[in-house]
């Protein structure tokens, strides 16, 4: 697949602290890409980079193929931009500030009407006389989404959109994203994961100014999977004995016990049972997890310097009740089915 | 029209009459400039002060300036706009004091009228610029006032200095009423018009260079 944008080698520093460092990403053309990271992560700096809006300190940014200036008005007209909290001329009306945006834009006439009232249904929000002043945050953030694609840009920037939204408001807003699936490229920031898995499919991780995963979800999942079994007991005291039974790598956290594991999920199921069995432990429930993009963004934020090489590195440290322990140097440890 | 009615209040309130110089038609223009010189030109400057620090501060331009709108642009469009809201009101000002100067004081003491009103204009080209420039050097919403009060400060000192003050701006608005009244040709107000000019492209070009390096 081909990528409508990509970044090579930036860095950007903001008085003593380095924002970026070298950072190299590359968004797929027809992709959502969902851009997570911690606050302060430099998630919204990368995007005024895309954007023209800040200056880079080094590297290169190349837009459909073609090395983008700093700024770069050429690439312009095929990017819409919507910040985190959009704001307007609040005496104008929405389709006021529509046309003033299509007319700042090279747009004229019945053409420019026309889109101004196809963005406004596409967003729903009405094109009556009400002012912006009166808007509910959400409704401003519709009327953010459509002046963002009122030029029917080729890529499309969200910054944090679902942050100060509603649930109601946060699955319109989700859903809108979706149904633009194919016809541009999205690039969303946002720390909450759960939007992310809902509509993107390709992830970035930023994090210490490098992205550090990037990938599908089922790439990612398959790099970070971290597989657990999950053991209910009655309670935490019954917990904490499980988990020793278990040892190593078994954690209690109340009546639960997390069991990562390596190897076959129904094998993993069969010793942690005869453990139990062995102890005299009574489970009230046992369930596979599956890794969710938090497992895999916790795991790597929370150990930046270890990627998945180390993980497929790590070393085989012992054996505890008949299971092999699978532990890396630092940054993980698993139950290993033989 | 205060000195026009002052004897006339004077007698039927408190039965005096009270003998007051004829007020002409010059009473009328020097009230006039006295207005827009004292009060008018801060209150324009007050009203355009914070035209890009507020943008700047409610990120109103961020998707305009996103989608390639050059800064440049903003800022002739902002002078622009300031150059009709001084030129609308000083000629709505204008139309108006003559309207009643020809009607209560019907002499022909001001001879000039019209050319004595150029030199305020061209004033304004300067204030609107410094004003703009002032909005844009700061973040405050008063910084283009500011700017422009430090401006005619500083002006009003250099007017100390005899060798300087034939090409101060200033005097685009305090010989109007010499110019009004014929005792003044305008050509006299070449040198200042000129610096004013000169002061006004200098103010504009700052005001973008600042801009272009703004965090939007």
């Amino acid at each position: 697949m081909r990528n409508l944008v990509e970044l090579h080698d930036i860095s950007k520093r903001f008085g003593a602290k380095q924002v970026l460092d070298h950072l190299t990403m590359a968004v797929p053309e027809g992709s959502i890409y969902g851009f997570v990271g911690k606050n302060g992560a430099g998630k919204t700096t990368t995007m005024r980079l895309i954007l023209g809006l800040e200056r880079m300190d080094a590297g290169t940014i190349m837009f459909n193929d073609a090395p983008a200036g700093d700024p770069h008005p050429e690439s312009f007209p095929t990017i819409g931009y919507l910040p985190d909290v959009p704001t307007f001329y609040d005496d104008m009306t929405p389709r006021e500030y529509l046309t003033l945006a299509g007319q700042l834009a090279g747009m004229r006439g019945a053409a420019l009407a026309d889109r101004c009232q196809t963005v406004l249904k596409l967003v729903g929000l009405p094109s009556d006389r009400r002012r912006i002043r009166g808007f509910s945050r959400g409704m401003k953030q519709r009327l953010g989404i459509a002046q963002a694609l009122l030029t029917e840009p080729q890529l499309l920037i969200c910054d944090e959109p679902t942050s100060a939204l509603d649930p109601s408001g946060r699955n319109d807003f989700l859903a809108l994203l979706a149904s633009l699936r194919h016809d541009m490229t999205i690039i969303f920031s946002t720390h909450i994961l759960s939007d992310v898995e809902r509509v993107a499919d390709h992830v970035g991780i930023l994090n210490g100014g490098q992205l550090q995963a990037e990938g599908t979800l089922a790439e990612l999942r398959q790099r970070y999977a971290r597989p657990r079994i999950a053991v209910q007991m009655a309670d935490a005291l019954a917990a904490g004995q499980a988990a020793t039974a278990l040892g190593g790598p078994a954690t209690a956290a109340g009546a639960r016990v997390d069991v990562p594991y390596a190897g076959e999920a129904a094998a993993a199921m069969k010793m942690v049972m005869q453990a139990l069995a062995a102890a005299d432990l009574i489970p009230v429930a046992l369930a596979q997890q599956s890794t969710t993009l938090d497992d895999i963004f916790m795991e790597v934020v929370k150990w930046p310097t270890c990627g998945s090489s180390s993980i497929r590195n790590a070393s085989l440290l012992g054996a505890a009740t008949g299971f092999s322990c699978l532990a890396s140097f630092s940054c993980s440890s698993a139950w290993k089915v033989p | 029209m205060i000195a026009k009615l002052t004897p006339t209040l004077l007698k039927s309130t408190l039965n005096v009459t009270v003998n007051l110089p004829t007020p002409t038609s010059l009473d009328s223009w020097q009230q006039f400039y006295k207005n827009i010189t004292q009060i008018g030109i801060f209150l324009i400057a007050a009203m355009f002060s914070d035209t890009v620090s507020r943008e700047v501060s409610r990120r109103t331009l961020v998707p305009f300036a996103a989608r390639g709108l050059a800064r440049s642009a903003v800022l002739v469009a902002k002078y622009l706009m300031g150059l009709i809201l001084w030129g609308g009101s000083v000629l709505l000002a204008f139309g108006v004091t003559w309207g009643y100067t020809r009607y209560y004081f019907p002499d022909s003491l001001a001879k000039h009228p019209v050319l004595g009103l150029l030199p305020l204009l061209l004033f304004g080209l300067l204030l609107v610029a410094v004003t703009l420039f002032g909005s844009t050097l700061t973040s405050s919403g008063m910084g283009g006032f500011f700017t422009v009060v430090a401006g005619y400060v500083v002006m009003a000192l250099l007017s100390l200095v005899k060798p300087l003050k034939a090409g101060l701006p200033l005097r685009l608005v305090a010989d109007n009423l010499a110019v009004v009244r014929g005792t003044m040709p305008l050509g006299d107000l070449a040198l200042a018009s000129g610096v004013t000019g000169g002061l006004t492209v200098l103010f504009l070009l700052a005001a973008i260079a600042v801009f272009s390096q703004k965090r939007l």
